[in-house]
Parts: structure tokens; C-alpha cells; sequence
């Protein structure tokens, strides 16, 4: 009896240690099999920032310190495991273990709960312990700490990247009254640029990559 | 990864009662999985979707005109027009120009003896893959050459 005991308490164990899910249905596991970064749903990400976290991640690939990036702002980037929001120490290796068939590169999931890495050296992962994700910012406070933690990753495991100051949230867009000396000097040479671009676009093949937040070329994106 | 169109849907024509055309109406979700030999088959984005296309990153963002079933992003995450409904797992794979049947899942062919596993909603889907409904947040997983355990449920985006 003692025995059958002792089995079913070792099941139990097993059973509580084992991973919650193992069919891999979380929208990142899909997306960092085609790119590096995954950006959370909502709210979405200013353009600013996601093109230097873009720019991060390619410095950093270009340094030999290729890096997979996960922003998870809420359950829905979860998909079929929401039960991992907020567990990032938790969902980090699952998701490491979901993409090991197609990438082993170091991995760095940030939820508004904190941050969390695999495959990552001890070096790197001490080297981003002090970063401080500004939930107030919601998306855009996890690719913030996500531009800090990279360059840190990368210079601790011995391929030094820059660190790149992270710009105000926002879009690009600029407040303020008045009439900038950047718009006065910059419209002309502002123009010239987007004609160039529209030439460029018309000259493009079917399937197109898109930088900006323009609409579609027929249909609008809903 | 299988090309996310075939011929029919390159260049917009009616597949089935099918069309594509502008879109504008309100979608809303459903979620396939695929996996053969225990891993993904990543579902790609553009499914449904005829060039030219906006694309960003592994994300299209906008097409010429939209089939009632597509994707938009390589998530398995489907956006369903209900106006053109009801569908099938058949149409998302005939507008996929990908095969579907017992013994073939895309470019994978079930090992003799076996057959494509189907999932809807947790439960085995003992019938043709192809009669799966593809309604509102349908949650359906198809494996071959291999068993992963299925997910039941899926966290979707408030708009679908």
C-alpha cells in the first residue's frame, strides 16, 4: 500500500513539474519562426520605437548575437496558454523549447510582470537584472526595456553592441504650435523623398514590405 | 513553410462560391493549428489575401481584395467575413490551394495506417477534416504523422 502510495505522490509530482500545455498554439512559438521580434496585439506599438527595436536587433544579429525577442503585453498574445500571462520565468522556456527545432538563438520574453531569457549566458542575464519596465506605457514600456536589455546581452556575452537611447513613445509625431525649422528647410527635401518613394512603390512586385502605417493599396486593412 | 497562395487565389478569381473582393465589414476569428511530425506547420499569413499585398515584417497588412476566409498574420488566427458564411476547413484550404484530406495535410501525407488527426474544440473530430465548421472562434488542430496533445480553447483578439 505504502508503495502504490509512493507512486501515485511521484505521478502527482510529475504530473505538477510537467509543462501546462504542450500543443504550441501561442501566436509568438508561430511568429519567431519568420522574424526576430514578436510585437504584442494591443495596444499597438509606436513606430518610432518598433523601428529601433528593429534596428537593435539587427545590430545585434550583425555583432554575432542573433536574438529572439517576445513582448507580451496580455493574455491574447498568449493564444491557447493565457494562463502563462504574467509568468514570464514560466513561459520563457516553453516557448524556448516550441522554436529549438528552428532557432536555439538566445531568447528574451518581456511581460509587464518582468523579464525573463533562455539559452542566455549567466553573464547576460546578469547584465539586465536592473532594468525596469514601465507598465504605465503598456506596449510601448516593454520594447523600451527591450532596446535597453539588448545591447546589454549582446557586450556581456562578448559581442559588444551600443546601447541606443529609446525615444519617446508616440508615433514620431510631433506636438506643439509653431512651424519647426526642421519643416521649413526639411519640406522640400521631404517631398522629393516621397515622390521617389511613390516611383519606387509602383515599380514593386506583388508582394510588398511595409515600414509605415500607410493604407492599403486598394482594399484598407480592418 | 507552404506558399500562401496558389494560382486561383493569385489572381482573384472565384474559387467555389468564393469571391474576393473589397473588404471593409467587421471579421470575426477562428484558430487552426497544423503539426506534422510533432511540430508546426506554420499557417501563413496572406492566406485569401490576392496581390499585390502590404506586408510587414511576417504580417500582411492590407490586400488588392480579401477572400471571406484569411489571414493576416502566421498564427493560425483566421478572419472569417460572416456575410459570405457558413464555412468549412474546405474552403480555408481551397483558397489556400493547399490539399486537404485523411491522408494529406498540405505537403504531408499521413504514414500508411494512419490517418490526419482532427480536433475541434479539444474533442476528436472523427469525420472528413475537410466538414470541419470554421465558425466563430473555432478551435481546430490538425496532426499528422505524429500525435501532440490539442488545445481546447484560444485567448482572441476583441475585434474578431
Amino acid at each position: 500500500m505504502r508503495a502504490l502510495l509512493a507512486l501515485l505522490l511521484g505521478v502527482a509530482v510529475l504530473a505538477a513539474a510537467a509543462p501546462a500545455v504542450l500543443a504550441d498554439a501561442d501566436p509568438p512559438s508561430d511568429v519567431l519562426l519568420l522574424q526576430s521580434v514578436y510585437y504584442p496585439y494591443q495596444p499597438p506599438v509606436s513606430d518610432k520605437l518598433r523601428r529601433t527595436l528593429d534596428g537593435v536587433v539587427a545590430e545585434s544579429r550583425k555583432a554575432g548575437y542573433p536574438v529572439k525577442v517576445a513582448l507580451v503585453e496580455s493574455q491574447v498574445d498568449l493564444g491557447a496558454i493565457p494562463q502563462l500571462f504574467g509568468r514570464p520565468a514560466e513561459y520563457t522556456p516553453f516557448l524556448g523549447r516550441e522554436i529549438a527545432f528552428k532557432s536555439k538563438d538566445p531568447l528574451l520574453v518581456i511581460m509587464p510582470a518582468g523579464i525573463a531569457t533562455y539559452n542566455v549566458s549567466a553573464k547576460a542575464q546578469q547584465a539586465i537584472q536592473g532594468i525596469k519596465i514601465d507598465v504605465s506605457k503598456q506596449s510601448d514600456g516593454l520594447v523600451a526595456a527591450a532596446i535597453e536589455a539588448i545591447p546589454k546581452m549582446a557586450t556581456a556575452s562578448g559581442h559588444p553592441v551600443a546601447a541606443v537611447p529609446v525615444p519617446s513613445s508616440g508615433g514620431g509625431k510631433k506636438g506643439g504650435g509653431g512651424t519647426s525649422p526642421l519643416i521649413v528647410f526639411g519640406a522640400p527635401v521631404l517631398l522629393v523623398a516621397l515622390a521617389a518613394l511613390v516611383a519606387a512603390l509602383r515599380r514593386r512586385g506583388d508582394d510588398e514590405e511595409d515600414d509605415g502605417d500607410e493604407p492599403a493599396p486598394a482594399e484598407a486593412s480592418s | 513553410m507552404p506558399p500562401a497562395r496558389g494560382a486561383a487565389a493569385s489572381a482573384g478569381a472565384r474559387i467555389g462560391r468564393l469571391g474576393c473582393a473589397r473588404d471593409g465589414e467587421r471579421r470575426i476569428g477562428a484558430h487552426v493549428e497544423l503539426f506534422a511530425h510533432r511540430h508546426v506547420v506554420v499557417v501563413p499569413a496572406g492566406i485569401g489575401m490576392a496581390p499585390p499585398v502590404r506586408a510587414r515584417g511576417a504580417y500582411v497588412r492590407a490586400a488588392r481584395c480579401s477572400y471571406p476566409v484569411r489571414t493576416r498574420e502566421p498564427t493560425g488566427l483566421l478572419e472569417l467575413d460572416p456575410r459570405a458564411g457558413p464555412f468549412t476547413l474546405g474552403d480555408l484550404f481551397a483558397i489556400w490551394g493547399q490539399p486537404l484530406s485523411a491522408a494529406r495535410l498540405a505537403g504531408f501525407r499521413a504514414p500508411p495506417g494512419t490517418h490526419v488527426a482532427a480536433y475541434l474544440d479539444g474533442r476528436p473530430w472523427p469525420g472528413d477534416p475537410r466538414a470541419l465548421p470554421l465558425r466563430r472562434h473555432a478551435v481546430i488542430v490538425l496532426e499528422v504523422a505524429g500525435h501532440v496533445p490539442p488545445h481546447a480553447t484560444y485567448r482572441f483578439p476583441s475585434e474578431l
